[in-house]
């Protein structure tokens, strides 16, 4: 009798514990069909904790027609002690990414505690300039780790704004200098690893401010100083806020075409051959940011920069901000996501599905507008 | 027999144990006295962390003013402790890192509690705001069983949108009918094109939605999104100050107030 009940516990315990899920791999990488292959997303899977939503998400990449992503990968989550690495959570993503056949741009940053010792109020992205060479080492070992798939390394992300400079004031010649310990440190152990300079933040913030400095001014900066030795193309944050992509460059505006500006800015300092890939781009559409568009325009707007990028020859990739986030992020940023959480894509990811596949961009999923009629 | 003595004697203890238990449950918790703002903040100004690209929460107007719901609360709470407020405009990705590293007292940008920060770096207040979805009906209080054979306004491709389509597999059937926006879900609502439309407070804003037209209805919260603000966790000091002072402008109507000057065509569920 006691058997019985001890084996029905077992039974039950058995039933109730879900299987762990195992993924699927394929023999030979899967080759990516697009009639676009300049178009590239931003995916945020170093925060994702389950193996089959990472695999999911670049298969759903792979099969909207992107040839690349742009990841954030920290800096914190692979060395947790200046002697220890730990690559598991990154492996996991190239291994992914390389199965459904994309190319993968690095973005590094976020510090770790341990190199923070001994400052005041630190923040994710506080790097004391005695640890530029340990950021450099990281750097290093990431992209001798990972060269076969990397398209590019981006070194930090939008210095030109003081959150991103750990709340100090932004500094362009400081830059440079981590910018060339980390380019010799990698150049050492991998040569043909292309290392791109940050993407800037779109601002037009004067010199001064306590907020930041117009990346543009700021970029001017970095030639100034000597950066251009220190890196082989240039990322690009652009964004285009509640205009239309073809809406002109201009100094004083904070639009699409303002990644003109920046290529402007290279030839005129002689690196005009390098090459420019918008690491972050798009439009938003939830409606209570006050920069956001009508959802028909964001899928208008997007595909329209698409063709603009397709014809910029000095255009290497453009990629879009923000593929999916493991969890929504309750604020305006969910309006940027093409794809929800739970895997549910937007209008924007079948209309450039479409476009990438050759088809013609069917009819919009939503009613019209309800007209008097209609009462 | 002594086993049997032993067994009553647990089992008194067990009960008497029980009882002592229940009894300091029940005793009424002297509540901590407020703490004082002038000690609480060393200036004494608030720092306020504000989003201000927000609407109507907090946004830059034409003539260059911050203005909008979180706004005039933090600028209420500064004249209920008798000390100016400091609007400090953070961009989404700096609001943590602004708290954390003490260039703010406090953030107030909707934000929700998070588990992984709380307790941890950071506290989350009391709720000031609740986001969460409306179920909009004109005649009576709309009820999930009253929902089949409906037409239902939504917007495409919103978390309403999916929350729809999960309750249409577990619902009898009713119909969805989706809008590119919310604000024009409750113009086909209004206009009686759809039986019932479920959109956010927010979209009850004629600063977000300037057709609106005050119109008879009646709503069901049916899911919640607890807006609340931030302070470091070391601070529990402050964190008690705001949480008692929300908790006063919740009871004398003064919040409400406030919600209703932003959102005139929205009554909060209590």
């Amino acid at each position: 009798m006691w058997l019985r009940r001890v084996l029905s516990i077992i039974l039950i315990y058995v039933y109730l514990i879900p299987p762990r899920a195992q993924l699927q791999h394929v023999d030979q990488p899967y080759v990516v069909h697009t009639t676009s292959p300049k178009l590239c997303v931003h995916t945020r899977l170093t925060d994702e904790v389950e193996d089959w939503k990472v695999q999911y998400t670049l298969q759903l990449v792979r099969e909207m027609g992107a040839t690349h992503i742009v990841e954030f990968f920290p800096w914190a989550y692979a060395q947790p002690t200046p002697s220890t690495y730990d690559w598991r959570n990154f492996d996991r993503l190239f291994e992914q990414s390389h199965e459904q056949g994309l190319k993968v741009f690095a973005r590094m940053g976020l510090v770790p505690a341990w190199a923070q010792t001994g400052i005041a109020n630190p923040t994710l992205n506080t790097l004391p300039v005695s640890a530029y060479p340990n950021f450099a080492q990281f750097v290093a070992e990431f992209a001798e780790r990972y060269q076969t798939q990397l398209a590019g390394v981006i070194i930090w992300n939008e210095p030109n704004i003081s959150f991103e400079w750990g709340y100090n004031a932004v500094d362009a010649v400081a830059y440079v200098d981590l910018l060339r310990i980390t380019y010799e440190t990698v150049k050492r152990q991998s040569p043909h690893i292309p290392i791109l300079l940050a993407g800037l933040a779109p601002t037009l913030e004067p010199l001064n401010s306590s907020y930041g400095l117009n990346d543009l001014i700021y970029l001017e900066q970095i030639y100034e100083a000597g950066g251009n030795s220190y890196f082989d193309g240039v990322a690009v944050h652009t964004y285009g806020f509640t205009h239309p992509p073809d809406a002109p460059a201009d100094r004083m505006q904070l639009n699409f075409r303002r990644v003109e500006l920046l290529h402007g800015i290279m030839e005129r300092f002689g690196d005009g051959e390098k090459p420019v890939i918008i690491t972050e781009t798009g439009w938003n559409d939830d409606p209570a940011w006050v920069f956001s568009v009508k959802p028909s325009q964001r899928i208008q707007y997007t595909l329209q920069a698409l063709h603009m990028a397709e014809r910029w020859e000095w255009l290497d990739q453009m990629c879009l901000w923000v593929f999916r986030t493991p969890a929504p992020l309750n604020s305006y940023q969910d309006g940027f996501a093409l794809v929800s959480p739970s895997f549910v894509g937007d209008g924007l990811y079948s209309s450039l599905q479409q476009h990438t596949q050759g088809q013609q961009t069917g009819d919009t999923p939503w009613l019209d507008p309800p007209t008097h009629g209609d009462e | 027999m002594a086993r049997s003595t032993n067994t009553w004697r647990r089992i008194g203890l067990i009960v008497a144990g029980v009882v002592l238990i229940l009894a300091i449950a029940r005793l009424p918790l002297a509540p901590r006295p407020t703490p004082d703002p002038s000690q609480v903040l060393t200036n004494p100004i608030l720092r306020v962390g504000l989003q201000a690209d927000r609407k109507p929460f907090a946004y830059i107007n034409e003539q260059g003013e911050m203005i909008g719901l979180e706004v005039d609360l933090m600028r209420l709470i500064g004249e209920v402790w008798g000390i100016e407020s400091a609007l400090i405009p953070i961009g989404a990705d700096g609001l943590y890192d602004a708290v954390t590293s003490n260039q703010v007292d406090v953030v107030v940008a909707g934000l929700q509690p998070n588990s992984l920060y709380d307790g941890k770096s950071v506290r989350y207040t009391r709720q000031y705001f609740d986001n969460g979805y409306l179920l909009l009906s004109k005649d009576d209080s709309p009820r999930l069983e009253g929902l089949a054979g409906k037409r239902v306004a939504v917007q495409f491709g919103s978390e309403g949108h999916q929350l729809l389509q999960r309750w249409q597999r577990r619902l009898k059937p009713f119909e969805i009918a989706p809008y590119e926006l919310e604000s024009i879900a409750l113009n086909a609502f209004q206009m009686g094109v759809v039986d019932w439309a479920l959109l956010q407070p927010t979209t009850l804003s004629d600063t977000l939605n300037p057709k609106i037209a005050r119109a008879e209805w009646q709503s069901q919260q049916v899911t919640h999104v607890w807006y609340t603000m931030v302070v470091v966790e070391q601070r529990a000091d402050l964190l008690q100050l705001l949480n008692d002072t929300l908790h006063t402008l919740d009871q004398d109507s003064r919040l409400d107030m406030i919600v209703a000057e932003w959102l005139p065509y929205y009554a909060p569920q209590k």
